[in-house]
């Protein structure tokens, strides 16, 4: 039981032993560091080390309750989300001519004042092109094309952003055809035949 | 010496008066070339050049009349207009020339006015509303916006109405303080009214009567509840309603 134990002791001597190293060895060992080229590090890893390199920060107690409690109402401050209805993106809020909440309550023509878009539609099931051309498009046919609705036969419709104020437009089928629209006000024309539909959007004012 | 000093106060004065005077002037005139060359740029590739030039001339001699300048794109507007249904030159000219007249006009009438009541007030004009309906148009109305009366009326008179018929009702109507939305409901009706086959004239007269009757009822509950604040604020209390009637609730 015991020589194992000794063996143990004699290897644990040996080991403690300082271990002689040849001056000469040293010095060349010394020599080839000094020649190899030091190791490259890019500022992308020398950034990477700065930052996470741990350090010691120092805060009095005093700042870090101001900062727990300047962290704890910018939290409670922001409201979930971004504030909006999800439902009133892109939704109209002037009013949608010939929709029918349009013509219920009225806002045809005065509008909201905080509206950002107005959505058009037209029933027109036996066309092929239909535009919305107006002053607000500089009465340029090609600007405004409606889309067939998805969930209405013959309907078409567009939502265009308009500007606060008093619009003359109409609707411009198939490249030959103007009719107004059926539900806004009808709009004086000079020596335009074909008679046009004013709508009014907020107010701009003077 | 104190005569020196005052010489040199009153220049001093003057000189500040005259900057002040400049600058408001060059401020205008940078708003004038900026709608002119607005102007330009939307009736490029729309109008021949002589048109165009023809359109901008009367803008620039308007805004010297008195045309606010926001209202300049709306001469633009009525030239593109012609132009897409292919009216003639001359005639559009002529169009834009004496909307151009109207606007100045209509803004002298109903000042001081938002630029959708000019709009709209000069479009009244051009359908045989007189400047004198519009006057009474504010007094009745002196708080509210012209816009949607005046766009009702307009709307009235291009589907049959006859002008000053029109102009009678919507005069009355706004006696009777009637909201934006019973103008609207007026105008929806009226023309399903004459969609149906009514006589326009029929037509308008009949929904007038019921726009009135709602908003008459609704100055009298007006009415009715400014008295009933009146006497709780007085302590007492006292029936408001015409003899005869039920009983006031216990």
């Amino acid at each position: 039981m015991s020589e194992p134990r000794d063996l143990i002791d004699r290897a644990v001597r040996s080991l403690r032993q300082p271990v002689e190293m040849d001056p000469a060895a040293r010095r060349r060992l010394v020599a080839t560091l000094r020649e190899a080229p030091a190791p490259r590090i890019g500022p992308v890893r020398r950034a990477w080390r700065w930052l996470a390199r741990p350090r010691p920060v120092m805060v009095s107690p005093l700042t870090a309750v101001a900062a727990a409690a300047a962290i704890a109402i910018v939290a409670l401050a922001r409201p979930v989300g971004d504030g909006a209805n999800p439902d009133q993106v892109d939704t109209p809020l002037a009013s949608a001519t010939n929709a029918e909440g349009a013509a219920a309550n009225g806002s045809e023509l005065a509008g909201a004042a905080d509206s950002s878009g107005i959505r058009f539609s037209l029933v027109a099931p036996g066309a092929s092109r239909v535009a919305l051309v107006g002053d607000f498009n500089d009465w340029n046919p090609g600007e405004h094309l409606l889309r067939p609705s998805v969930t209405e036969y013959g309907v078409w419709e567009i939502w265009v952003p308009l500007e606060p104020g008093r619009h003359v437009y109409s609707f411009f089928i198939d490249g030959r055809q103007w009719i107004p629209d059926p539900v806004a006000a009808r709009a004086v024309g000079g020596s335009v035949s074909a008679p046009s539909s004013v709508i009014l959007v907020g107010e701009r004012s003077s | 010496m104190s005569n020196f000093r005052t010489v040199i106060v009153r220049v001093m004065a003057a000189a500040l008066v005259a900057i002040l005077m400049w600058s408001g002037r060059a401020e205008a005139q940078l708003g004038r070339e900026s709608v002119l060359r607005s102007a330009e740029a939307r009736l490029e590739g729309r109008l021949d050049p002589a048109a165009q030039r023809a359109v901008v001339a009367i803008i620039d001699s308007s805004i010297a009349a008195g045309l606010p300048l926001e209202l300049g794109g709306r001469l633009v507007s009525r030239a593109l207009q012609s132009s897409v249904h292919a009216i003639e030159t001359e005639r559009m000219l002529a169009e834009v020339r004496e909307l151009a007249d109207r606007l100045v006009s209509a803004r002298r009438v109903l000042a001081p006015a938002t630029f959708d009541e000019v709009d709209a007030a000069a479009e009244a004009l051009d359908v045989g509303i007189s400047a004198g309906t519009l006057r009474s148009l504010r007094a009745a109305r002196p708080r509210g916006t012209l816009a949607v009366p005046l766009v009702v009326l307009v709307d009235l008179v291009v589907r049959g109405v006859p002008a000053d018929t029109a102009a009678y009702l919507i005069l009355a109507i706004a006696e009777k303080q009637a909201t934006d939305m019973q103008y609207e409901a007026l105008r929806l009706q009226v023309a399903s009214d004459i969609g149906r086959g009514t006589l326009p004239v029929v037509a308008a007269a009949t929904r007038t009567r019921g726009v009135l009757g709602a908003a008459a009822s609704a100055a009298a509950a007006a009415t009715l509840g400014a008295d009933a604040i009146g006497t709780q604020d007085g302590g007492t209390t006292r029936s408001t309603r015409p003899p005869g009637g039920p009983p006031p609730p216990p």
